[in-house]
């Protein structure tokens, strides 16, 4: 048992699971330092969604990184991140890897990338649950055949000897997603974990992580570059935009009222099923703010521009 | 080796036009591999009229890019014609085969790859015009020209190479090299798929300009289905290297009558619950009414799908209390 976590069980009803307080990273490059997270703040609550939206470099998987410590060497962090109670940067590495390593599964985007192709993936999947759970190779090979079935790979047992290649890249990310529940994780996090699937496999999965979730009660980290994938499935909704939390809202609210200019913009942009044909989009003026621009918040004139503009383009329609 | 060889055009598809641009008429593409033969595109027949917009959508592996790949002639067609203003392109072959694939250009998902890195950018946009002999003032003109149709300019551009631009840039780059033949139609694959939600918007509203100040025709193929839904007069659905279901983009995504498409729609998520239609589910008692390997039959006006006649009568029903 790690310590700290019998006085986390005490009060875990009431406090988030993973409560983050003015994250910042900074990275130092050849070009100079890139100010990645500009101070965030997050909270996940134990058995809640939470979805993570934003465009490329908004920083929404350095956003991860920051918080499960996979950032490079050359990256500065600073702020708190408290996981069940746990002050997590407190931690020594190894300690840290180890509590992360079993309360926390990851499923990332591309698996051919993160599974070893000359491994089987019975090999593979007994990896985490021998470090782990300490568990022999039998158990762990029966536990790896369990979890692919609950993940719906069909004869589960004799595929567990099969090598990467062998696997249909929907069925890759569901291998992805069983060697995540290993450990059955409090966190389940989901980074652009469906976007390189076909729309009709996306929806099994994301159908596949909510009955699990659902199941075991996890909570659950989506990230995602797209919208409409969050919007359906989340409890809560953030919007990141240079390396800040724009919006906050809960998911079903997210469009109420006035939300935050650059939710209002990202929304006119998007093509929808309904859109007439030659309709055109409404393109969002100028670019965000480059990461290497040193002012505390950059993106302030930007965001002030697009409210102007989101204004005048409601009132057109 | 074209199609009158093949039984399958022996009959004409019920929904080709008169006057149609482009004519793709029983296209077959098969690919030898190790593990036997793969038919990527299986007689598919589609037609583009001057100025209209066809979207090919379909799951990867449907041969949505083998199809678009195979009529410039970039992937080998064992049967089937092309005929692309009254020229049959699969019967041409070396210096009049290059010619013509000029006024047929091609848009890619990666510009990056698609661009020599050691190249200026203003050379590149070019140098088609180059190859086709127009002379050196002709080129500076045409480039632009073009380069202003896609909102930039010789003096932005400047001397930079193609890595020194963004995903965006990049992309009107590449439709900039596009128009710079003048050419009737562009076949755009995947042309958006890897760019940001407000840059995509952008680059498709940069292409629907251009389309409609040149009279452009174009082929958009994606597998993004509300992106082709905004460009496209028409939608063609393939499944297994066939086309299962086209027609107008209007009734393919209100009524759409073959199940596939059905499903496809049915698992594009949405942000807003709300867009998606009440969509008519006819009762297909027996699989078979709606194989993909069924001809297509009128379903609707201007809309076509591979259905069985008893398939047919359940959409026809469904449709009909729908409505009432």
């Amino acid at each position: 048992m790690e310590p700290g976590e019998g006085i986390a069980a005490r009060d875990a009803a009431d406090r988030p699971l993973l409560e983050v307080r003015g994250l910042r990273c900074e990275i130092d490059t050849t070009a100079g330092t890139a100010y990645v997270l500009r101070g965030v703040d997050l909270e996940v609550p134990h058995g809640r969604t939470l979805g993570i939206v934003g465009e490329s470099g908004s920083g929404k998987s350095m956003l991860l990184k920051s918080v499960l410590d996979l950032v490079p060497s050359t990256a500065h962090l600073s702020g708190s991140v408290e996981f069940d109670g746990i002050d997590v940067r407190a931690m020594p590495a190894g300690q840290r890897r180890r509590m992360l390593g079993r309360r926390v599964g990851i499923v990332f985007q591309n698996p051919m990338t993160s599974l070893n192709p000359v491994v089987s993936i019975g090999v593979q999947m007994a990896e985490a649950s021998r470090f782990h759970l300490g568990l022999g190779r039998r158990a762990a090979r029966e536990l790896a055949a369990d979890l692919l079935d609950q993940v719906g790979v069909p004869n589960a047992a004799k595929r567990l000897d099969d090598y990467p290649h062998q696997f249909s890249g929907g069925m890759r990310q569901r291998v992805m997603i069983a060697m995540a529940l290993t450990c059955e994780p409090d966190l389940l996090v989901a980074d652009e974990a469906t976007t390189a699937l076909d729309v009709t496999i996306q929806k099994q999965i994301l159908d596949l992580l909510q009955r699990l979730q659902e199941e075991r009660r996890m909570a659950m980290i989506i990230v995602s570059h797209d919208l409409s994938i969050v919007a359906g499935r989340t409890d809560e909704v953030v919007v990141m935009y240079a390396g800040r939390i724009v919006e906050r809202r809960p998911t079903d609210e997210l469009f109420r009222g006035t939300p935050h200019p650059y939710v209002r913009a990202l929304r006119a942009a998007i093509p929808s099923l309904d859109t007439p044909a030659h309709a055109r989009l409404a393109t969002m003026r100028g670019a965000p703010p480059s990461v290497f621009d040193p002012r505390p918040d950059p993106a302030a004139a930007e965001i002030e521009d697009l409210a102007r503009w989101c204004s005048a383009l409601e009132e057109s329609a | 080796m074209t199609g009158s060889m093949t039984d399958g055009a022996a009959v004409r598809a019920p929904y080709l036009r008169e006057g149609a641009l482009l004519t793709v008429d029983g296209l077959e593409c098969t690919f030898r591999t190790p593990s036997g033969p793969v038919r990527a595109v299986r007689g598919v027949t589609f037609d583009v009229m001057p100025g209209e917009t066809l979207g090919i959508v379909g799951e990867s592996g449907c041969g949505k890019t083998t199809a678009g790949r195979a009529l410039l002639r970039l992937a080998p067609a064992q049967a089937g014609s092309v005929v692309f203003d009254g020229v049959d392109l699969t019967r041409l072959r070396g210096r009049a085969l290059r010619a013509t694939r000029r006024s047929l250009p091609m848009i890619f998902q990666d510009p990056l790859s698609s661009f020599n890195p050691r190249r200026r950018v203003v050379d590149i946009v070019g140098e088609g015009l180059a190859i086709a002999g127009a002379s050196r003032q002709e080129i500076r003109r045409r480039t632009d020209e073009v380069l202003e149709q896609v909102g930039m300019s010789r003096e932005a551009v400047g001397e930079r190479r193609p890595h020194e631009f963004s995903g965006g840039q990049c992309q009107r780059l590449a439709i900039a090299r596009a128009l710079a033949p003048a050419p009737k139609l562009i076949v755009c694959d995947e042309a958006v798929a890897s760019l940001d939600v407000s840059v995509q918007a952008r680059v498709l509203n940069v292409l629907q300009e251009i389309r409609e100040r040149n009279g452009l025709s174009l082929i958009f193929i994606s597998h993004d289905l509300a992106v082709v839904r905004v460009v496209s007069d028409r939608i063609a659905v393939m499944h297994r290297g066939r086309i299962v279901e086209i027609g107008s983009a209007e009734a393919v995504y209100r009524t759409p009558a073959h199940p596939y498409t059905r499903r496809l729609l049915d698992a594009v998520p949405v942000v807003d619950e709300a867009e998606r239609h009440d969509m008519p589910a006819p009762e297909f008692v027996d699989e078979d009414w709606a194989s993909v390997d069924r001809d297509l039959v009128e379903v609707g006006p201007d809309h076509f799908a591979a259905l069985s006649p008893e398939a047919l009568d359940a959409f026809r029903d469904a449709v009909g209390s729908g409505a009432a």
